[in-house]
């Protein structure tokens, strides 16, 4: 038996991984699984977490509409910030991929410059952009294209253009390096058969992309449905989404069940679209590789 | 591809874990682990508490930085065998924990200052000492409300439509804000209806419901919100960085706010964290703490300068002081969240 | 009307000169292979005709219309890559059909169109692979079919024949060739293979350093190269300095090598004035004997040692010392299969006066 287990363990390679996956283990799953019991015990305010069994706190989340529309934002706030960092971030990565000369380096870096800011600065920064007073508002008011300032802050719009600043570098990495995959011949084929270069980007480049699209899609959503601080800083407590639900249910309220429930929730929905992305993917590589 | 794609998966799965689940930091031991709150009232603690201590005793401190709900949780974590062994937390706070029976019992009289201390600031079943007063006031832009507002009522003004910040009822000063509401329009912490209708109606004037004390900061400075409830120990230090805001009590009377000092039970260095509360409660630390923090002293020997005195709740200010029943307002904040969420937030 | 017409073509990279002074003239139909080693500029000249890289300078025609600055997409011509360069994600039928959709042809006509043109290339029942699942040759003949597909006015070949193994390289010339000839489109080969090129084309031009060294059928660049670099850049050959000697006849003169022998050359212009020449001999067309051959049959015959002998089959590469001068590198016709003149040898190596290739010295 052990004799089977080690050819086993050999033949796939899994010893390789074991140091990782112990790491992983300790760091990552087991305080998720450690957690799983807290979310169905009962919580009395004023006394604490009680001794009973209970799937009051999952029963709650179903069937209470207002955790439905926070889940329902969550969940179309995550998938915006995607879309929108697709649109941005395609042709971006498209033009750095493509770029032959030497400032590509520099534009790099430019693209990820948001991720090593400081979260403070970088509130600050949208403050000073998007408020009422702020830069995008000053030029659309002096160019008349608007008469009263937008609200581009503490409010879903606002969480929305905040999150795909952030996340936007991911996406443009992801998509780069399958763009840099792609050679240069295809797209030329392409062109002299006839297409333009829009045509090119939709029948070449997009198709062939699809693998780094999609690990960026998966990454940026489930970075945006997971986010903490800058939903609370740019969204506000008016636009909850289930990452500020569960630190007030912990942070706030003490009500550890309640938030190990939510976060459990939120867990759930993050593998569901790992797996659906996992599958759809699969089929696509199939003839790719 | 295939094996990028499965570490993709892997690497997504751990942000997802990380980010949902909070993991619980670990303190080294030292001497005395003292959890305060971050910011400048850990580097206040610093220069008041922590050095008056250190020279009384000679013994060294280690600080731990966080809110009062994250100490805590911590508390509750390490139940019985806590990483800290005194804690700085809001009184709503410490009375949770010490319904949950984590707290050590202080035999306060054996405090050295305990003359001196108004006798209220002590808990009566010896769990923790409320060492200093704040409140939830009002912040306005002095520039341009020339005249200083006197009443909670000045913050229902039209003429502040979309001018004006609430705190978010999960942050101290939207609490405080929401009873003083209800109270001014004839409810009582067992009928909140008037409270919640007040602020549903208010809402539309609200340019933002901070969540995070300092977030308005930037807000006041650009003139993007001229008033707001407030905390004056927070207007006092942005005031002293050139920020245009200043401190107004309402005369319906700010609502009170009680800070404390606990030690979890089973902490190993209880006499020592005891003589921590001598030094926060001494004359001198209370003084330093007031000028540096702008924070109101319990010890009754304290005298302030005449700057500190117009900030921190004394006086008239302090004597008009609101404390809601801190009992109640644990066990009904769920329930007021929940309605908050619903009816203002949504 | 010539199918293509270059003028004076130019481009530069910087301070390296690509294409210089480039002129082409192509037929309907013809086969005209661009043959230089790499860097010559021949791909440049491919790409600046598909519309892939735009010229400093000159014109292009194609079909009688001035395309220099037509965009790529709008010049209706084929262009098979080295790489092939077929779309992964899409099978042979819409690899093929790719260029026919973009001319907004009837999805029917498409379809007929794409069985014809693989059936030509003999791939029919393949329409639903993928290109990964295709082995090379498969992959090169469905780059061809899609280059030929929208019927192009000028097909380009950019060595699509070099990933391909020795033995597949020769079938596929000889297909390519009969495909090129059946469907009757002009075709512009690059290739850095001179047999390759000479096996196929009607016309080659042979480039160096972004220049047209000559233009023409192959025979004649082989046979009568017109400088110093097309006579050693194309076959095998031996080549020597020498200065013109006196006139033996009408018809013969005189070469006196700077190795020390004196060879006789069929007199031309080119060696009508005195002074230092450039002289080149091909392998095959030195003899080696045993004996001393015939005078009347060798102008030129030389007594030497063999140092070096290769049998590769059906030819055998020898090196032979003069026993007062250079040495000679020879190709001989494998006729008997016995192993001749072994490595130590005495003999003797001759060849006509028409064989000895005499150009300017050019530069050195």
């Amino acid at each position: 038996m052990t004799n089977r287990l080690r050819i086993w363990l050999n033949a796939s390679g899994i010893g390789l991984l074991s140091p990782l996956a112990i790491v992983l283990l300790l760091a990552f799953i087991a305080p998720v699984l450690i957690m799983f019991p807290t979310s169905l015990h009962p919580y009395t305010p004023g006394v604490g977490i009680g001794e009973g069994w209970t799937l009051e706190n999952y029963v709650e989340i179903f069937s209470d509409s207002y955790y439905h529309e926070v889940i329902l934002r969550s969940l179309g706030m995550a998938f915006s910030v995607m879309i929108f960092t697709i649109i941005i971030g395609c042709p971006l990565a498209y033009f750095l991929a493509r770029m032959q000369s030497r400032a590509r380096n520099w534009l790099v870096l430019l693209v990820i410059f948001p991720l090593l800011l400081n979260l403070v600065v970088r509130s600050f920064g949208w403050i000073a952009l998007l408020s009422k007073h702020g830069l995008i508002n000053d030029v659309l008011l002096s160019i008349g294209m608007i008469d009263e300032p937008l609200k581009l802050i503490f409010n879903l719009t606002g969480l929305i253009i905040g999150m795909t600043h952030i996340f936007l570098p991911f996406m443009v990495l992801l998509v780069m390096g399958s763009i840099q995959n792609i050679p240069v011949d295809l797209e030329e084929a392409a062109a002299v058969l006839g297409s333009n270069r829009t045509r090119v980007f939709f029948s070449i480049i997009l198709p062939l992309s699809i693998p780094g699209l999609l690990s960026g899609s998966i990454l940026v959503f489930i970075l945006s449905i997971s986010a903490l601080v800058t939903p609370r800083l740019l969204g506000g407590p008016t636009y909850k989404v289930i990452s500020t639900l569960i630190y007030d249910e912990f942070m706030q309220l003490l009500n550890w069940p309640a938030g190990s429930a939510l976060a459990f929730v939120l867990t759930l929905i993050v593998l569901v679209v790992i797996w659906a992305t996992g599958r759809f993917s699969k089929r696509w590589m199939a003839h790719l590789t | 591809m295939k094996t990028i794609n499965k570490l993709g998966n892997i690497s997504v799965m751990a942000l997802a874990a990380v980010s949902t689940m909070s993991v619980i930091s670990q303190a080294n031991a030292a001497e005395l682990v003292i959890g305060t709150f971050g910011g400048s009232f850990a580097k206040a603690t610093e220069a008041c508490h922590v050095s008056l201590f250190t020279k009384a005793t000679g013994e060294k401190v280690l600080l731990t930085f966080g809110s009062s709900v994250q100490h805590a949780a911590k508390i509750r974590a390490t139940k019985g065998n806590p990483e800290v062994d005194l804690a700085y937390m809001d009184i709503s706070i410490a009375k949770q924990v010490k319904a949950e029976g984590l707290l050590e019992k202080i035999d306060f009289a054996s405090l050295k200052e305990y003359g001196d201390v108004a006798k209220q600031a002590f808990d009566v079943d010896g769990t923790y000492v409320n060492f200093m007063t704040a409140a939830t006031v009002i912040a306005y832009n002095p520039k341009v409300i020339t005249t200083p507002p006197s009443s909670w009522s000045d913050l229902f003004d039209k003429k502040y439509a979309g001018r004006m910040a609430l705190g978010d009822i999960t942050g101290t000063s939207g609490l405080h804000f929401l009873l003083a509401a209800n109270k001014m329009n004839g409810g009582d912490l067992n009928n909140m209806d008037p409270g919640f209708k007040a602020l549903a109606e208010l809402k539309a004037n609200v340019e933002v419901f901070y969540t995070q004390a300092d977030q308005i900061v930037s807000l006041f400075e650009r003139g993007e919100v001229v008033i707001a409830p407030w905390y004056p120990d927070r207007i006092g230090s942005a005031a002293d960085k050139g920020v245009p805001v200043a401190v107004a009590y309402p005369k319906e009377g700010a609502v009170g706010i009680q800070p404390t000092l606990v030690i979890p039970k089973g902490s190993k260095n209880k006499d020592l964290a005891m003589r921590f509360m001598e030094a926060v409660l001494s004359a001198e630390g209370q003084a330093c703490f007031a000028e540096k923090k702008y924070a109101g002293p319990v010890n009754t020997k304290v005298t302030l300068s005449d700057k500190v005195s117009k900030i921190v709740p004394f006086g008239d200010n302090y004597q008009n002081l609101w404390y809601p029943d801190s009992d109640v307002v644990a066990k009904k904040r769920p329930e007021w969240t929940k309605r908050w969420q619903r009816q203002v937030n949504r | 009307m010539p199918a293509l017409s270059i003028k004076q073509l130019r481009k530069t990279y910087g301070a390296t000169t690509a294409v210089d002074s480039f002129d082409l003239d192509v037929a309907e139909g013809e086969f005209v292979s661009l043959l230089g080693p790499s860097g010559c500029g021949k791909t440049t000249i491919l790409r600046m005709v598909a519309g892939l890289i735009t010229p400093d300078s000159g014109q292009i025609v194609i079909a009688g219309k001035d395309v220099t600055h037509v965009p790529v997409h709008k010049r209706n011509v084929g262009l098979v890559f080295q790489s092939y360069a077929l779309f992964p994600h899409m099978t042979v039928f819409d690899n093929v059909a790719f260029g026919l959709r973009r001319n907004n042809l009837a999805e029917d006509k498409v379809k007929e169109r794409v069985i014809t043109v693989l059936s030509k290339v003999r791939l029919e029942g393949l329409e639903d692979r993928f290109p990964k699942q295709l082995s090379g040759g498969q992959q090169q003949r469905v780059a061809l079919a899609r280059a030929i597909a929208p019927e192009p006015t000028i097909l380009l070949l950019d060595e699509p024949l070099s990933n391909l193994d020795k033995q597949l390289r020769m079938n596929m010339q000889i297909e390519l060739k009969r495909l090129q000839r059946d469907v009757g489109v002009t075709t512009i080969f690059v290739t850095h293979d001179q047999s390759e090129a000479m096996a196929m084309s009607d016309r080659i031009c042979v480039l160096e350093s972004g220049k047209t060294q000559q233009i023409g059928v192959p025979e004649d660049l082989y046979h009568r190269p017109e400088n110093k670099f097309i006579a050693t850049f194309l076959g095998r050959s031996n080549s020597f300095t020498a200065s013109i000697g006196k006139s033996v006849s009408g018809k013969l003169v005189q070469l006196d090598l700077d190795e020390g022998i004196q060879i006789l050359a069929t007199a031309s212009d080119k060696v009508a004035s005195s002074g230092k020449v450039h002289v080149t001999i091909r392998h095959e067309t030195v003899k080696i004997s045993k004996n001393p051959p015939d005078k009347s049959k060798a102008l030129n015959r030389f007594k030497g040692k063999v140092i070096y002998r290769a049998f590769s089959g059906s030819i055998i590469d020898y090196v032979v010392t003069l026993d007062d001068g250079p040495e000679f590198l020879l190709e001989a016709t494998n006729v008997d299969g016995e192993r001749h003149a072994l490595p130590g040898a005495e003999v003797w190596i001759s060849f006509e006066a028409g064989a000895v290739l005499v150009n300017e010295l050019g530069d050195q």
